[in-house]
């Protein structure tokens, strides 16, 4: 340290940008301003709320279509991605969606039970069979 | 004008815009470099002091003269530095670097340095100590403060100030020793 007790090497070794003093009571003032202003209500917290709960819902559906089936019956996995590969496809046409549900070897009875759960109008039911 | 007239004024609404101007007059200099000591670059002494006074302006109202008006300042800049730079820790990649890091750095980029590598040297091992000796340190070597007023403004005694500056001389000379090396 003796070099160090030398009184000049104990000034300070930095300096300030010149005449900063000059308008700190005035900027100081402007942030007591800003500071005292009462806060508006921004939608970017309610914004966040609503992502966070969306992505819980997609997490929490995600598991219980996907997962929770495969962990349950794995054998579920090959219908529900024939399923999907049937109806999901956009490029699908008419004639080919047709196709494709004859493949799934349906019977009247299977479809008549299907569309019976839809709460469709049994007239009408009946008078397209 | 004395502080208890300031504060006279303060309490008053139509001057008190006025009276937090002669505070901020009086003491922006010795806080200034108070805090300047413990961040090291000008920019986070400026956030800092600017910080310390809206503090002090919310907490005149309620001021009472258990310490001085300086002294209770000069503890509101204390703990807003040391909070600024635990923050910046916080805030980097998830606390990954020390204060002394962040301390180095600061010194390295600060454009407002004006010292020789001696003083840079003497800076870096300062930087080194935990923060109540550096503080202690500075408040000592460079301000040659009181034990009696380090004391008030720390609310410690001043055995325990003494027994940290001889710690942070010791640390201090270790570090400047192994450099030379």
């Amino acid at each position: 340290m003796d070099k160090f007790e030398d009184s000049n090497k104990r000034k300070v070794p930095f300096k300030m940008p010149e005449g900063y003093f000059n308008d700190l009571s005035s900027r100081v003032m402007d942030k007591i301003e800003e500071d005292e202003k009462p806060a508006k209500k921004s939608i970017v917290p309610m914004f966040k709320t609503f992502m966070w709960l969306a992505a819980t819902f997609v997490l929490v559906f995600g598991v219980g279509r996907v997962i929770v089936p495969l962990v349950i019956d794995p054998s579920q996995k090959l219908q529900h991605e024939s399923a999907t590969q049937v109806v999901v496809n956009d490029n699908v046409s008419a004639e080919d969606f047709v196709d494709d549900i004859d493949e799934l070897d349906l019977s009247d009875e299977d479809i008549i039970e299907y569309l019976s759960d839809q709460n469709i109008d049994n007239d009408f039911l009946i008078s397209e069979l | 004008m004395q502080d208890k007239e300031i504060l006279e004024l303060f309490g008053n609404p139509s001057t008190r815009e006025k009276a937090f101007k002669l505070i901020v007059d009086n003491y922006q200099e010795r806080l200034y470099w108070h805090i300047r000591k413990i961040v090291l670059s000008h920019d986070d002494t400026d956030d800092v002091l600017q910080n310390t006074f809206v503090k002090v302006w919310k907490g005149l109202k309620d001021f009472r003269w258990d310490a001085g008006l300086y002294t209770w300042m000069y503890r509101i800049a204390t703990n807003e530095a040391l909070n600024h730079l635990n923050d910046k820790k916080r805030r980097r990649f998830g606390g990954g670097d020390d204060v002394e890091d962040i301390l180095l750095q600061n010194l390295e980029a600060d454009e407002y340095f004006d010292g020789d590598e001696i003083q840079m040297q003497l800076q870096r091992a300062i930087a080194k100590l935990p923060h109540k000796q550096r503080i202690v340190f500075n408040m000592k070597y460079f301000d040659d403060m009181k034990y009696s007023d380090m004391a008030e403004i720390l609310e410690t005694s001043v055995g325990a100030l003494k027994a940290s500056y001889h710690h942070a001389v010791k640390k201090i000379e270790e570090t400047l020793r192994l450099s030379e090396v």
